[in-house]
C-alpha cells in the first residue's frame, strides 16, 4: 500500500522536475545502455565467427613451417617473416572457398599489410599472378590477399626450399598417426584470372590441392567427382570447378563434365579438363558480391601448380581427425613429431595449431573486452549512482518541511526512509529501462552495420535491470537514511 | 466533558548550550485541558509558547514533568509511539499550512489516515466528507499551488481532523491570512468546537483571537503568568445562542 502510494509520489516528483530527473538519470542510462550494447554485439560476433569457424572445421590442424623466433636476425626481419606465415596461413589453409575466415584472417592480413606493408606487399616474385578483378575483389572484402599473392615470393626471400616439409615427409607423418588422421590436405596456391569463352568470363584462383582436400574444406561435389591420386601422380590437367562459374560459361543445360575451359593468367593460358562441379559456398560475413564479379576456386592436382611454384616442398598443410579423436591432444602430438624432425634446423621449426585453440583465443579476447568495457560502463553506473545520490540528497534538503510535516502528522521514520528509497529506486529504474532500449537500439545497429544477427540475452537485460535497481537502493539509502533522522520541530522549521 | 485530555505538571524544558550554560525555555509549566475545551496559549515571541505547544504536540519531549495526552503517559513511549500518538491523538494546524506540494487536496487529508493504515476506499470516504466539513469538497482534487491562503488553511483543517484526535493543535492559523479569510478560518474553528466538540489548543500572539477562546494561558519567560476564564467568549456565544434563538 505505501509502495503504491509512494511510487506515485515520486513519478508525481520526477514530473515537477523533468529536465533534472533526465540528467540525474543520464549516468545510469549511459551505464546500462554501453553494458546491453557491447554485450549484443559482442554476442552476435561471437556467434557468427563460431558458426562461420566451425563451418569450415574447427578441428582442423594446420602444420605451418616458420622461422624460430629466436633465431631473426633483426627485428624487422623477424617481423617481416612473421607476416609471411601469417599470410601463408591465410593462404595455404583457406585462401578461397573457405573464406569464411575472411573476416578473421582479415585482421591479421590487415596487421601485416599496417606492419610491414611494404616488404610484404612488395616481394620479389610476388604479385606476379596479377591483380585481375577476382584479386582486387578480395583485396576489398579480405585485406590479407597483397600478402597472399606474393606468399611462395615472399617465402623464398626467407625460406629455402630445403626448410620446407617435403611431400615425403608429409606423408611418412600421415603414415605415422595415419590411426587418427582422416584426411590430410596439402595445396598450392596457383594464379587467378579468368575462364572466357565467346561472350562471357568468370574470375578464379586456381588452387592446386590433393585429395584430402576435399574432406579438409568440406567440398561438396554437386557433379562429376572430385580429384583423384590418379590426377595428382599425374599432374594432369584437370580442374574441379563451381556451379556459379558452370552456370556463367556454359549455361544451365549443358553438361560441364568433360568439357574444356580456358584460363588466362596475366602471363599464361592453361587449358583444364572438368572432372567435377563443387557447390560454390557463400564467403563468411555476410558480405555478398555480385554473380558478375564472383572469383570462384578452381580445383586443380597440387602437381600442376607446383610446375611454375617457386618452391617445391610444402610450408604449409591441414589435417582432418578422425571423428572421437582429442584435436588439442593430437595437435601437441604432431608439434612433438615436428619438433624431432627439425631438431637440426636452427633457422625453423614446423608447428600444429587448430581452430579450436584459436576459436577459445578469440572467444576468451571477447570476453576480456566485453569485460573491460563493461568496467568502463561500471565505472558510468557508479557515477551515475553518485548523481542520483547527489540529487536525492537536494531532494531531501528541499523538502525538509514536507518531511518536517509528514513527521508531524504520524509518519515513523520507517515511512520517510521508504518513501526516499522508493524514489531513488524508481529514478534509477526508468534510467536503467532507457539504458536498456538505447542499448538494444544501440546494439541492434551495430551488429547490422557489422553484418552480424543480433542476439538479445534476456539474462543480461534482468541483470542490467536489477544492478540499476540496485544502485537505487544503494545510492538512495544515505540520503533517505538522511531525511528520516531530521528532527521534525527542525524540519517543519526549516526555510 | 469533565474528562482531563491534556495533563501537565511541572514541565520543564532545557538546552545545554555549554555548561554551565544551561537555557531554561520552559521553569515548569502545569495546564490541564478538559475534553470539549477550546484554549487559547498566548506570550510574545520567546515566551516558550512554540516550545510547549512541541512538547503537547509530541514534536519534543520534555526535560522533566510529567505529561499525560488522553490517558497516555507521553514520558515514557519511544519515537515511533510519538509517531503514533501524533498520529492518531493530535491534529495539526500550522501558520504556514504545510501541504504536501503536487498532492492534490484530497491526496493530503488522506494523508495522516495513510500513516494510520486504513482502508483506500474508507480513505477516500473519510476524505470527501472532512473536505465538505470545511467547505472545500469541490476543489478537492485541487493541488496546493491552486488554492488561496484562507482555502489552504481549510484543507489543513480538514486534514489535521480526519484521524479523530483528542485534540486540535493550532499554530497561529491565521498568522499568514487577511483579516476576512482569517475570521472565515476562526468561524470554522468555533464551527468544529461547537458542532463537532472538538478540544481545540490555539497558540497565538494575538490578544484578539484569543479573546474568542474559552481559556486563556498566558506564557512569559517559561512561565504561566495568567490563566484565565475568558467572560468574552461565553458573552459571545449567549449572543449567538439568542440569535439563533
Amino acid at each position: 500500500m505505501f509502495i503504491k502510494e509512494n511510487i506515485l509520489l515520486a513519478v508525481a516528483g520526477l514530473r515537477a522536475n523533468k529536465m533534472r530527473a533526465l540528467l540525474t538519470m543520464l549516468g545510469i542510462i549511459i551505464g546500462i545502455a554501453s553494458v546491453i550494447g557491447v554485450v549484443s554485439v559482442g554476442n552476435a560476433m561471437t556467434s557468427s565467427l563460431t558458426s562461420s569457424m566451425s563451418s569450415m572445421g574447427a578441428t582442423n590442424i594446420t602444420v605451418n613451417v616458420q622461422e624460430r623466433s629466436s633465431t631473426s636476425a633483426t627485428a624487422s626481419s623477424g617481423t617481416n617473416s612473421k607476416n609471411n606465415t601469417g599470410s601463408n596461413k591465410n593462404n595455404g589453409t583457406s585462401s578461397n572457398s573457405s573464406n569464411g575466415n575472411n573476416s578473421k584472417n582479415g585482421q591479421s592480413g590487415n596487421q601485416s599489410a599496417g606492419q610491414g606493408g611494404q616488404p610484404a606487399g612488395a616481394p620479389p616474385g610476388g604479385g606476379g599472378g596479377g591483380m585481375p578483378a577476382g584479386g582486387a575483389m578480395r583485396a576489398a572484402t579480405g585485406g590479407g590477399v597483397p600478402g597472399g599473392f606474393g606468399r611462395q615470393g615472399k617465402s623464398s626471400s626467407s625460406t629455402k626450399d630445403t626448410d620446407l616439409m617435403t611431400m615425403q615427409q608429409i606423408n611418412e607423418l600421415e603414415e605415422n598417426f595415419s590411426d587418427k588422421i582422416s584426411s590430410l590436405s596439402v595445396s598450392e596456391n596457383g594464379d587467378s584470372g579468368k575462364v572466357k569463352n565467346e561472350t562471357t568470363y568468370a574470375n578464379i584462383s586456381t588452387i592446386g590441392t590433393n585429395m584430402g582436400y576435399k574432406d579438409v574444406k568440406n567440398i561438396e561435389i554437386s557433379e562429376g567427382r572430385y580429384l583423384l591420386q590418379n590426377d595428382i601422380d599425374g599432374a594432369k590437367d584437370v580442374a574441379v570447378v563451381s556451379d556459379k562459374l558452370v552456370t556463367k560459361i556454359f549455361g544451365s543445360n549443358v553438361d560441364p563434365i568433360n568439357q574444356n575451359i580456358r584460363v588466362y593468367t596475366s602471363n599464361a593460358i592453361h587449358t583444364y579438363t572438368i572432372v567435377g562441379v563443387y557447390k560454390y559456398k557463400a564467403q563468411g560475413g555476410n558480405r555478398t558480391t555480385s554473380d558478375e564479379n564472383l572469383t570462384t576456386d578452381l580445383y586443380v592436382p597440387v602437381t600442376v601448380t607446383k610446375k611454375t611454384a617457386t618452391n617445391k616442398n610444402y610450408q604449409t598443410f591441414q589435417i582432418k581427425a578422425k571423428d572421437g579423436v582429442d584435436v588439442q591432444t593430437f595437435t601437441t602430438e604432431i608439434s612433438d613429431y615436428l619438433s624431432k624432425l627439425y631438431v637440426k634446423n636452427t633457422k625453423f621449426e614446423a608447428q600444429a595449431s587448430n581452430m579450436e585453440s584459436m576459436l577459445e583465443s578469440m572467444t576468451s579476447m571477447m570476453t576480456t573486452v566485453a569485460l573491460a568495457i563493461s568496467a568502463i560502463a561500471g565505472i558510468s553506473l557508479v557515477v551515475g549512482g553518485i548523481g542520483v545520490m547527489n540529487i536525492m540528497l537536494v531532494s531531501v534538503t528541499e523538502r525538509t518541511r514536507e518531511i518536517g510535516t509528514r513527521k508531524a502528522l504520524g509518519a515513523k521514520s520507517s515511512h520517510i526512509k521508504m518513501q526516499f528509497i522508493v524514489e531513488s529506486i524508481i529514478i534509477c529504474s526508468i534510467g536503467g529501462i532507457l539504458g536498456i532500449l538505447l542499448g538494444l537500439g544501440a546494439g541492434a545497429i551495430g551488429s547490422k552495420t557489422m553484418g552480424y544477427a543480433t542476439t538479445v540475452s534476456p539474462l543480461v537485460i534482468l541483470i542490467s535491470f536489477s544492478f540499476s535497481m540496485f544502485i537505487g537502493v544503494f545510492f538512495g539509502y544515505y540520503p533517505a537514511k538522511k531525511a528520516a533522522e531530521l528532527d521534525p520541530i527542525e524540519a517543519l522549521r526549516y526555510e | 466533558m469533565g474528562r482531563n485530555i491534556i495533563e501537565m505538571k511541572d514541565i520543564k524544558k532545557s538546552f545545554y548550550i555549554g555548561t554551565p550554560n544551561e537555557l531554561n525555555i520552559l521553569k515548569g509549566i502545569d495546564i490541564t485541558v478538559q475534553e470539549g475545551e477550546f484554549v487559547s496559549i498566548i506570550g510574545t515571541s520567546g515566551s516558550g509558547k512554540s516550545t510547549l505547544m512541541n512538547i503537547i504536540g509530541a514534536l519534543d519531549r520534555a526535560t522533566a514533568g510529567k505529561y499525560v495526552l488522553d490517558g497516555t503517559n507521553i514520558d515514557e513511549i519511544s519515537d515511533n509511539g510519538l509517531s503514533e500518538v501524533r498520529n492518531k491523538q493530535i491534529g495539526f494546524v500550522f501558520q504556514t499550512y504545510n501541504l504536501i506540494p503536487r498532492s492534490s487536496a484530497l491526496k493530503n487529508v488522506e494523508l495522516p489516515m495513510l500513516y494510520s493504515g486504513m482502508g483506500k476506499k474508507e480513505r477516500r470516504e473519510r476524505a470527501e466528507q472532512l473536505l465538505e466539513l470545511v467547505g472545500m469538497k469541490d476543489r478537492m482534487s485541487h493541488q496546493p499551488n491552486e488554492l488561496s491562503g484562507g482555502q489552504k488553511q481549510r484543507v489543513a483543517i480538514a486534514r489535521a481532523l480526519v484521524n479523530d484526535p483528542s485534540i486540535i493543535l493550532a499554530d497561529e492559523p491565521t498568522g499568514a491570512l487577511d483579516s476576512a479569510t482569517g475570521r472565515m478560518v476562526m468561524d470554522l474553528f468555533h464551527k468544529i468546537h461547537e458542532e463537532e466538540g472538538k478540544t481545540i489548543v490555539l497558540i497565538t500572539h494575538n490578544n484578539e483571537l484569543a479573546d474568542e477562546t474559552q481559556r486563556i494561558i498566558t506564557l512569559r519567560d517559561g512561565n504561566i503568568v495568567a490563566e484565565e476564564v475568558n467572560k468574552k467568549y461565553y458573552r459571545r456565544f449567549r449572543e449567538e445562542e439568542k440569535i439563533c434563538l
